[in-house]
């Protein structure tokens, strides 16, 4: 009765020159005549753990359960930050934050992320796309149409790690500060062209805090998380101003809202505490008297110059990103696939990579990934173009935002770089709590 | 040609806007927009569950990466026996080594790193091999022995219990064969059932 071995042993022989046959019934289905009985699949599902059984049907709610708690978040953040001005509120919710969207739910999916999905889902009609992803995409940026960037300040776990690090603020140089903050812009751009060409999602990939959060990841992102953290405690948020994506997203947004951070409930004294404590440099100075300031005819020439250079940077830049469009392209696993594939066939080689080796046995004509990486490298080399056009325009914007002349009278927030952390609240010298304490102490 | 010299956003105390201000307008624009653009996409999909990543058992190519690139350590992918694919065979390609010394459990003999693979006879010559999911690290070894020799009845899944549902699975970048998507939450496995390719929906 020995018949499966001598078969085996037999079919041994075929195989060594056909190691990559797929698999097949090649042994019959015994009969057994002790009156075993064939169980169903192990260990699925019907003998997956009560939790894993409980968990999977619960998951389509958790999902909507994470949704209403982001939206309770951004809520409590708004209430804390502008009804009870309690810089203690803010912190007390980031700390939850950093618990709750980070150690529990485990960091995914964040709206920072969410981007890419949007981005996946816009250009690719098969991509899923769920009502939750979707509510998490947009209800940050909804809050920050009308009370600025609140989510940064208490609710994004990326932030809320940061936020609760951070001790001393060192002051960026401000030069270095805007060369530095256009890097959002380009991570932004990069990480929509990743998401909606197929290249992978980067700002997940790249994401320094979620492999804090799960306790694992690759090597490199937790020596950068540690990296950030470290330098996030002498240095506010270097993520949030100096990378996160998202931030661009809603520092535009933020713009339209008419509901901010207002520094001191009573008149400004002009202390100077509240620019000095700001740890984003989001506080703005009063204009300069008329006769301090550069001549009307000096700043209307510069922005008459960068309006002429502006097509010209366009243009440029847009048929830089044409050319760049190739090389990007071999960052996308097909494009990558049919260069090994072709390589490879022109040589007659056997398959040097696992990839190749899949491709090569699944049956799947060359001509037909040919024609799916021609298509790739395409939709890239468009997209990139249109890439260096946005990062252009988005740039001389800046160029243009610091040309503009501002009449302000007192110390405020500029609502696009204000991550709604309420510091100012405390140090403000004539917020009420403030006087009452000082009364109360003299 | 004087520069336009708007007063700056929070010069006006709120709740002074008489009318619909350019502000005011851009918002309810953008949140249009933002609805609209939302919702077209949404209902396009009918997709209300959300969804999770699981790999393709057809396409899998057992290179051994789910054990190694997913953040979990061990892998939140395990092996998964579909029992009615079984030939239940004494010399189990999924479970013996290559050129095993004795068809016995000694450790010299199994294929699987942990031990996961557990044998135990039925009848003569018939064994069952089951797994010990506390054991398996995900590394596909038997799952390659039993398709290259085997009927094909091990197979990889991501088990959902475990995953913490990156949104970009670190296994997806790194298969070689293209085998992880994202499955409806609703139907989150891709099982080999008896039916040799075929799926169980």
């Amino acid at each position: 009765m020995s018949m499966p071995r001598k078969v085996f042993s037999c079919l041994g022989l075929f195989f060594a020159a056909m190691p990559l046959l797929t698999a097949q019934n090649r042994f019959p289905k015994p009969d057994f005549t002790n009156g075993y009985k064939v169980p169903e699949l192990s260990p699925l599902p019907t003998a997956a753990s009560p939790l894993e059984r409980a968990m999977l049907s619960i998951a389509p709610y958790l999902q909507y359960a994470a949704l209403a708690m982001l939206l309770i978040f951004l809520i409590l953040s708004c209430y804390f930050l502008y009804r009870k001005r309690s810089r203690r509120g803010v912190l007390a919710l980031a700390l939850a934050a950093v618990a709750f969207f980070g150690f529990i739910v485990g960091g995914c999916i964040c709206p920072v992320g969410s981007i890419q999905n949007i981005a996946a889902a816009v250009f690719n009609p098969e991509f899923p796309m769920s009502p939750v992803v979707l509510g998490i995409f947009l209800l940050p940026l909804f809050f920050a149409l009308f009370a600025g960037r609140v989510f940064c300040g208490s609710v994004c776990p990326l932030g809320a790690i940061q936020e609760v690090v951070n001790f001393y603020s060192l002051k960026v140089p401000p030069l270095l500060d805007r060369i530095l903050r256009t890097i959002p812009l380009f991570y932004l751009g990069s990480g929509v062209l990743a998401a909606a060409t197929g290249i992978g999602f980067i700002i997940c990939r790249f994401d320094p805090f979620v492999g804090l959060y799960r306790m694992s990841g690759p090597f490199f992102i937790l020596t950068a998380d540690g990296g950030l953290l470290l330098l996030g405690v002498f240095v506010a948020r270097p993520y949030c101003r100096y990378l996160c994506p998202y931030g661009v997203l809603l520092g535009w947004l933020s713009k339209l809202s008419s509901r901010r951070v207002s520094i001191t409930p009573d008149e400004c004294i002009r202390c100077r505490l509240c620019e000095d404590v700001c740890p984003v440099d989001a506080i703005v100075p009063p204009s300069p008297p008329n006769e301090d300031r550069e001549p009307l005819r000096k700043s209307l020439r510069r922005i008459i110059l960068l309006l002429i250079l502006l097509p010209l940077t366009a243009a440029a830049s847009g048929v830089t990103g044409y050319f760049l469009g190739a090389p990007i392209s071999l960052l996308h696993p097909k494009v990558e696939l049919y260069r090994q594939v072709s390589t490879e066939l022109a040589a007659g080689d056997r398959p040097q990579t696992d990839a190749s080796l899949a491709f090569r046995s699944s049956g799947i004509p060359v001509a037909k990934l040919q024609q799916e990486a021609g298509g790739v490298v395409s939709n890239i080399r468009l997209g990139s173009c249109i890439l260096g056009i946005f990062l252009a325009l988005a740039v001389m914007a800046r160029l243009f935002n610091f040309s503009k002349r501002r009449e302000q009278k007192d110390y405020q927030v500029e609502n696009s770089l204000c991550v709604c952390c309420g510091r100012c609240y405390n140090v403000c010298p004539r917020d009420k709590r403030n006087r009452i304490m000082l009364k109360e102490g003299g | 040609m004087n520069e336009e010299i708007k007063p700056n956003p929070g010069d006006e105390k709120p709740g002074n806007t008489s009318g619909i201000s350019r502000r005011n307008f851009l918002k309810i624009c953008g949140i249009s927009a933002m609805a609209a653009a939302g919702s077209a996409m949404v209902l396009k999909r009918k997709e209300l569950a959300g969804s999770v990543w699981q790999l393709d058992p057809e396409k899998c190519i057992q290179c051994g990466r789910c054990a190694t690139a997913c953040v979990l350590t061990p892998s939140a992918v395990k092996c998964v026996h579909c029992f009615a694919r079984c030939g239940y065979c004494d010399l189990c390609s999924g479970y013996f080594v290559q050129k095993p010394v004795a068809l016995d459990t000694g450790a010299e003999n199994q294929l699987c790193p942990t031990g996961a693979l557990k044998r135990t006879f039925i009848e003569d010559p018939y064994f069952q091999y089951t797994i010990d999911e506390k054991l398996c690290i995900g590394c596909g070894r038997c799952v390659k022995g039993c398709a290259d020799f085997g009927n094909g009845s091990l197979f990889l899944q991501i088990r959902h219990g475990r995953c913490k549902h990156c949104n970009e699975c670190a296994i997806a970048v790194a298969c070689p064969a293209d085998a992880f998507k994202r499955v409806p939450v609703t139907n989150p496995y891709l099982m080999k059932t008896d039916v040799p390719g075929g799926k169980k929906t």
